[in-house]
């Protein structure tokens, strides 16, 4: 029998329920990657896209995120692996498309890019597909893998969100969206500190929004519902 | 029990606070006396039933400011609280109270900190303050100050809504609305700077800070204003600032409610655009995150304990909720306004509009003095003829100019070679053309009859450029042979590829007009789209192998500003370079024009054009020559209308001269500041800032050559005028009308 919680708190049971679903979610993922067709294809494409960054960067600090990345594509999703000339006439991009984008583009002017993966819980209600119909192994419930970019500099971290073009806040307390675990790829053994947490270079950290801040009504579905549980809004994009 | 009196209640798109002021101080004190203040019944606030009572006083244009203080004093020494919604009546209630018992708003001595410089108000606050000038400045200041800015600048001031501008004319615009009404003395250009609005709440008593929260909105609404927003610590979102503002607040001694306005840079830096006297709009999202200010403010001043707030969530959003009309309060049927002027923002009846009004203040515009023209001007002038017939346009001798500045683009380029290229279109006159000619410039043309004037005064095909959109020009045939052709798109490209493959064309340089994508253009290849880009590397590995390949950019750095021009020169060059990358052709030729004002081009591009060449060189390794187009600033300080005074119009403060010169001599009267001069016994002096206006002899409405001016006292009928600045487009766009 899943563990249910009945109060304004999880139960340590469910707590570590959630931890379950957060293995599940992130076992065996890596950051997306561009991949290169080696041909003319492919250093055009790179070559256009490495312009823009420098047109729509021109005048503001090198240590800015690319945040056009956003405006010009919307999300959805992107089959994997993506090559560089498959970018400039794609619709849309999901977050490890945006965010390995992203950080080729920024790691061309600023020292210190790395790939972020995070898994973040949604206060929403969902649907149960996405707008393409397909299933979405990225999301259990309200939880939800995403991608995004890290800017690492004297052991702090920030990290920017190339899908909504934003900084993720270091609180996000009493937000609709909250971050309950990342990892950040580092090549340093050096500890990142962000958001009051420190962080281990190529391993997941469990924030303790896991366990103490998540209300009864955000709980995770238990085990037996979640194949069937409704996947986040087209809000909660990856 | 207390009553408490809440203006600022216009509840429709970009609100007031009065509603959520109001709102908040419900929740915490059931007790309270809740009186709704309004202007206009047109608020749609009074009628919410957060309020006990209305009140609801004459249209702003109509009130008796005296009797309206009087009002209000009784209320408060009867131990009412007021807490204004809106700027302007805090200032009011500032100047017409001073600090009373009750009056929850900031004293004068407390404005005039916030207001004596908001450059050092941002710095004490830890924040960065955007560029800005004194509306007060010299119109010619002024001019630059738009250009350097690309014209995305605000006309701002104390109390008053910001008004947008995006040219000369608009600016014009807006002070010919203020006039009469407020004094330029605070008012402002401020650049607009580039980054996410975000809000600051606060509330102090008499110089303790009482709470402060930040707010970034979500949604917006159509007139910009959050219409979501997530609320939070202060120091969590900016830190540092918390302890400022406190200090702020203490030696200001501030009493009330206020709001910063800022700006988060994509590169992190903050912003202060404004600072309010009075709450934000939503002062109650913050009520809901747990800081209930307005309650906080009304226990501080009446000793009640504050209240415990319960936190509901730290985001809001605002919906929109139908309400009974309060019985007995009407709404007035709808009228078109009188004028035909609608009126919008925050200042629709829930205050009125201020701008209009100021109380019992009666404002004298200070005449500037008449100025010395620069020396440049000067010279122009002590060899100017005088004119039998008026309007009569007179053109200066360009060979001092010219010299000059040819002297300074070379020396700027260094090794580089470089060519001048005179835009036929800034003036055809057949003298000009020859004297560019004999200063060894190149000609370029934009249609065919600009191309014969060239030929006419001796320009061969090699020595003329071709440019401008769609070069097929009818019965005239493109010339068989010219220095360069710059496509303006990869259809053209293609069709002057295939005259060059057929022997039909010999252009030294061929290739594209840029266009990069941070560029909004008609013109030039748009790099932004990928086809189109990846076409454009093909067309140009297929151009007959000897052909030398160049590129053209031109963007009106006034449209642009200085910094965004040089940042997209920049762009173009990295373009540039992909392309001889991918195409394996090299980049030759580099054709840069730039619509650049005299002045500008004079001590903003030549300055900086040795880094421009440095970093062209650096790019392009293959470069060989630097075209430049001065375009305008060649020939605009050469032109001066000479027109008489025909009529002085006297009215109360102003003074308007009609003069025989229109806007047909000059045509872009309305583009930019020309200045005006007359003699007097020291020379010419040009006319100072002031409350006037030149208007032109056409029964035209539009046909208003400067406004804002000071006209000397000694002009009279007959009195001879000259307008400078009058060269470039005023002299090839000029057109007869009314000269029969």
């Amino acid at each position: 029998m899943p563990a249910r919680t009945t109060a304004a708190w999880p139960t340590v049971s469910a707590v570590a329920e959630l931890r379950g679903l957060l293995d599940a979610l992130t076992a065996g993922r890596e950051p997306a990657e561009l991949a290169d067709h080696r041909q003319a294809c492919c250093a055009l494409a790179r070559t256009w896209l490495e312009c823009l960054d420098s047109t729509f960067h021109r005048g503001r600090a090198a240590s800015a995120p690319p945040a056009w990345i956003a405006q010009r594509w919307t999300w959805g999703t992107t089959p994997h692996p993506l090559h560089w000339c498959e970018i400039p006439p794609a619709a849309s991009l999901d977050c490890g498309a945006s965010a390995a984008l992203g950080r080729e583009l920024w790691s061309r002017r600023c020292p210190g890019v790395r790939a972020v993966q995070l898994v973040e819980h949604h206060a929403t209600p969902t649907t149960a597909c996405n707008r393409d119909g397909l299933a979405q192994p990225w999301a259990e419930g309200r939880l939800a893998y995403h991608e995004a970019i890290g800017r690492e500099q004297d052991g702090c971290l920030e990290i920017w969100d190339p899908t909504d073009s934003a900084w993720l806040p270091a609180s996000r307390r009493g937000a609709s969206t909250r971050t309950l675990s990342l990892r950040v790829r580092s090549r340093g053994l050096t500890i990142l500190r962000w958001s009051g947490h420190r962080l281990n270079p190529g391993a997941w950290t469990v924030l303790d929004a896991v366990s103490q801040a998540l209300p009864a009504d955000a709980q995770a579905p238990n085990a037996a519902s979640a194949a069937s549980a409704p996947a986040p809004a087209r809000s909660q994009k990856p | 029990m207390t009553t408490v009196y809440c203006s600022g209640l216009q509840s429709g798109c970009g609100p007031s606070p009065g509603l959520g002021v109001a709102r908040s101080l419900r929740e915490a004190f059931e007790d309270l006396r809740i009186v709704g203040v309004g202007y206009s019944s047109r608020a749609g606030g009074l009628h919410h039933p957060a309020f006990d009572e209305v009140w609801i006083e004459r249209p702003w244009s109509e009130l008796s400011f005296a009797a309206h203080a009087q009002a209000i004093l009784e209320r408060l020494d009867a131990g009412g609280a007021w807490i204004s919604g809106s700027t302007r009546e805090a200032r009011w209630l500032a100047s017409a109270l001073g600090s009373r018992e009750g009056l929850l708003s900031p004293s004068a001595v407390a404005l005039e900190r916030i207001d004596a410089s908001p450059a050092e108000l941002a710095s004490r606050l830890g924040l960065q303050s955007p560029p800005m000038i004194s509306a007060l400045a010299d119109d010619y200041e002024l001019n630059a100050f738009g250009r350097q800015h690309g014209w995305s600048v605000w006309l701002r001031g104390p109390g008053r809504p910001p008004v947008r501008l995006v040219g000369w004319r608009s600016l014009e615009n807006a002070r010919a609305h203020l006039a009469g009404a407020w004094p330029h003395a605070r008012l402002r250009l401020q650049a607009e700077v580039d980054g996410t609005a975000e809000s600051v709440v606060f509330a102090a008593d008499r110089g303790r800070t009482l709470g402060a929260r930040h707010m970034q909105p979500g949604i917006a609404a159509p007139d910009g204003s959050a219409w979501s927003g997530r609320v939070s610590d202060l120091e969590a979102a900016l830190p540092g600032i918390a302890g400022k503002l406190r200090d702020e607040l203490s030696r200001a001694a501030w009493t009330g409610g206020g709001e910063l306005e800022i700006v988060r840079a994509p590169d992190g830096g903050v912003w202060l655009v404004a600072w309010h006297p009075r709450f934000p709009a939503w002062v109650h999202g913050a009520t809901l995150a747990g800081a209930n200010l307005p309650a906080e403010l009304i226990a501080a001043a009446t000793g009640r304990t504050p209240p415990l707030t319960a936190v509901r969530g730290s985001e809001f959003v605002r919906v929109v909720t139908d309400i009974p009309l309060r019985a007995l309060l009407p709404l007035p049927a709808h009228a078109p306004a009188a004028s035909g002027v609608v009126r919008a923002g925050n200042y629709l009846s829930g205050m009125p509009d201020p701008a209009r009004r100021r109380s019992g203040e009666r404002l004298v515009h200070e005449r500037g003095a008449p100025l010395e023209p620069p020396p440049p001007l000067s010279a122009l002038l002590d060899g100017l003829p005088s004119a039998g017939r008026t309007p009569h346009a007179h053109r200066g001798d360009p060979a001092a100019r010219w010299e000059l500045l040819a002297t300074g683009i070379r020396r700027a380029a260094g090794s580089l070679p470089v060519k001048i290229a005179y835009s036929i279109k800034t003036d055809p006159d057949l003298d000009l053309l020859t004297a560019a000619r004999s200063h060894g410039f190149l000609a370029e043309a934009i249609t065919a009859a600009e191309m014969g004037w060239a030929r006419e005064v001796g320009f061969t095909g090699e020595e003329i450029v071709l440019n401008g959109p769609a070069k097929s020009w009818g019965a005239a045939p493109i010339p068989s042979r010219c220095f360069g052709t710059f496509a303006d798109s990869l259809d053209e490209l293609d069709g002057l590829a295939e005259l060059t493959r057929s022997g039909d064309l010999s252009a030294r340089y061929l290739g594209p007009r840029l266009r990069p994508p941070s560029v909004a253009s008609r013109f030039g290849v748009d790099l932004g789209d990928f086809d189109t880009f990846s076409r454009l590397v093909t067309a140009l590995k297929d151009l007959p192998e000897p052909q030398s390949i160049g590129v053209h950019f031109h963007w009106a750095s006034s449209a642009a500003g200085h910094e965004r021009w040089f940042e997209t020169v920049d762009a173009m060059i990295e373009w540039a370079r992909a392309l001889q990358d991918l195409s394996g052709r090299p980049i030759r030729c580099l054709d840069l024009g730039g619509g650049w004002h005299p002045d500008d081009f004079d001590t903003v591009l030549l300055p900086r054009l040795p880094g421009l060449v440095a970093r062209c060189r650096a790019q392009l390794d293959r470069l060989d020559l630097l075209v430049l187009e001065p375009g305008r600033a060649l020939v605009q300080p050469l032109g001066i209308v000479e027109t008489t005074v025909l009529e002085v119009r006297e009215t109360g403060d102003a003074r308007e001269i009609v003069v025989d010169a229109s806007l047909a001599e000059v045509p872009r009267a309305g583009v930019y500041p020309h200045r005006i001069l007359s003699c007097t016994a020291r020379g010419w002096r040009h006319w100072g800032h002031g409350p006037d206006r030149v208007v032109g002899r056409l029964c035209m409405e539009d046909d208003v050559l400067r406004m804002s001016i000071a006209v000397p006292d000694e002009i009279r009928p007959g009195t001879r005028v000259l307008i400078a600045d009058a060269g470039a487009y005023d002299r090839s766009m000029a057109y007869r009308f009314g000269r029969g």
